[in-house]
């Protein structure tokens, strides 16, 4: 129980975290690139490494918010049907989920060594390895496959306490 | 005496074991980002049929234009995987790898088409190749100068530009790219980094005033409409890589290496005279419509960027033998 808290102790702390950095991408996004239309507006002189700055704080913002996103569940989910559904039935479909979520996590992380290594080359203008790119995501596919962990177990805890509870009824 | 069904027996054993000898036909899968219509598409299509033709179908290649299986860095990978068989673009695109192949498109470096063809069999760049096959399973197939893109560099301005003098403060768009934005902004252009799709725009909105472009992509992109002056400027040549998967080319006899050699020298023949062809067309077309085409002297351009070079090779920055590539491939001019 312990272990579990501390864990989800964690991912509330890398939730605020991965948030922050993604604010701080978005806003510096927006400054690069006010400070890159000011300067040529004003001194005939653009920002050279703007845009492309740019197209990698981009990616970053959508790889952080990624896990964000699935923790806070913003993501798009049809739940029409669950929300139907008793209880208990709804509690095996959810673990049933949660168990297809880790199992595409942990085929994404099963390709990052293959994947990483191919991802060479220097972005220009940037100086960093295209790799970098990734990296961010590959921590938000670890953070959610964790996530799910935790919600696998509460679902299989509730189809459980409601299996005890049915049987004492009867 | 072997019996009638041992005798079955063995020869479906044989068919589900040999199913793919290499007597049997494969199928290549060749990737691109031009359009069907285009003269590369139609290129690389009869690339493919002929490749078939002079295999006599011991191999068929499927084309998948218009990026129909993903860009670039997608295509790369699933090149090494071995899923894509063929790839043909720009041989900078390898640079991730061997980074020193940028300076196969150094700007204002080769006196001439034949100069480049020259450096490019040299073997320094033989070198740059040979590390790549090494590094990521990549091979380019046949003399990539051979297959001509563009066919010519050109500059597409707002305002004319006839020579050196005009360039300096110009506004121009560049590609993200060290060696390109280094060698424009030596040259006084005031480089300014933009997709290739946002030029149009940014050149009617006033944020660019040219972009270089091979003249094949002008007329398609519209940038006349905008900037109704064309400047030929030669920047450097450009040709197009056939990047094949190393193991499966290596893996073929030398037979239909040499026939697939044979279809791609044929091609790049036939097409090389009608790339020259339709750009000629095209600024014919663009003339009607007002547009102003000239041929502009670029001595004092070449000449500006030899300070360049010898800056760069001062700092250390030019690849380990190639300035005296450069220069021995010009001597045998």
């Amino acid at each position: 129980m312990r272990l579990v808290q501390g864990i989800e102790r964690c991912l509330a702390l890398a939730e605020k975290a991965f948030l922050f950095i993604a604010n701080s991408l978005l806003f510096a996004m927006l400054v690069i690139n006010f400070i890159n239309i000011a300067s040529r507006l004003l001194f005939d002189k653009a920002i050279i490494w703007a845009f492309p700055l740019t197209g990698v704080f981009f990616v970053w913002v959508i790889f952080f918010s990624f896990f964000v996103i699935y923790r806070r569940g913003q993501d798009v989910a049809i739940d029409i049907l669950t929300r139907r559904m008793p209880t208990r039935l709804r509690a095996a479909t959810e673990a049933f989920v949660a168990v297809i979520v880790i199992a595409l996590m942990v085929l994404v992380l099963a390709q990052a060594p293959v994947l990483v290594p191919r991802q060479v080359g220097t972005i220009d203008l940037i100086g960093i390895q295209r790799y970098w790119l990734a990296v961010p995501f590959f921590l938000s596919c670890f953070l959610i496959a964790i996530e799910f962990v935790l919600r696998l177990r509460g679902s299989i805890r509730a189809f459980l306490d409601i299996a005890d509870d049915q049987k004492a009824v009867s | 005496m072997i019996s009638f069904k041992r005798g079955l027996v063995l020869a479906a054993v044989a068919l589900l074991v040999f199913p793919f000898s290499s007597a049997m036909a494969e199928t290549w899968r060749m990737a691109h980002k031009q359009t069907a219509e285009s003269i590369e598409g139609k290129m690389f299509q009869a690339f493919a049929d002929k490749i078939g033709e002079k295999t006599g179908g011991d191999i068929t290649v499927e084309v998948y234009p218009s990026e129909q299986l993903g860009k670039d860095d997608a295509i790369l990978e699933q090149l090494q995987l071995g899923t894509v068989h063929l790839y043909p673009e720009g041989g900078a695109y390898l640079r991730k790898w061997v980074p020193d192949i940028t300076f196969m498109s150094a700007p204002f470096l080769f006196q001439d088409r034949d100069h480049w063809s020259r450096f490019m069999a040299s073997d320094l760049v033989a070198g740059w190749l040979e590390q790549i096959e090494a590094e990521a399973g990549i091979t380019v197939i046949g003399d990539q100068t051979k297959m001509v893109r563009g066919p010519y560099r050109v500059m597409v301005t707002a305002k004319p530009v006839a020579g050196l003098e005009d360039i300096e403060g110009l506004k121009l768009r560049m590609h993200p790219n060290e060696l390109a934005a280094a060698a424009w902004r030596h040259l006084g252009a005031e480089v300014r980094t933009l997709a290739w799709t946002d030029v149009y725009e940014s050149i009617g909105r006033g944020i660019v005033e040219a972009v270089n472009s091979p003249i094949a992509l002008v007329e398609s992109m519209r940038f006349q409409e905008v900037a109704p002056n064309i400047v030929r400027h030669n920047e450097y040549p450009q040709g197009i890589a056939f990047m094949a998967n190393a193991r499966v080319w290596n893996g073929l006899d030398d037979e239909t290496r040499g026939q697939i050699l044979e279809a791609y020298n044929e091609v790049a023949s036939e097409f090389a005279p009608m790339t020259a062809a339709i750009a000629d067309e095209a600024i014919a077309r663009m003339k009607e419509t007002g547009v102003t085409y000239q041929e502009i002297d670029t001595a004092p351009i070449v000449a500006k960027m030899a300070e360049f070079y010898a800056e760069m090779d001062g700092k250390g920055e030019l690849p380990e033998g190639f300035v005296s590539t450069v220069r021995a491939t010009q001597v045998a001019q």
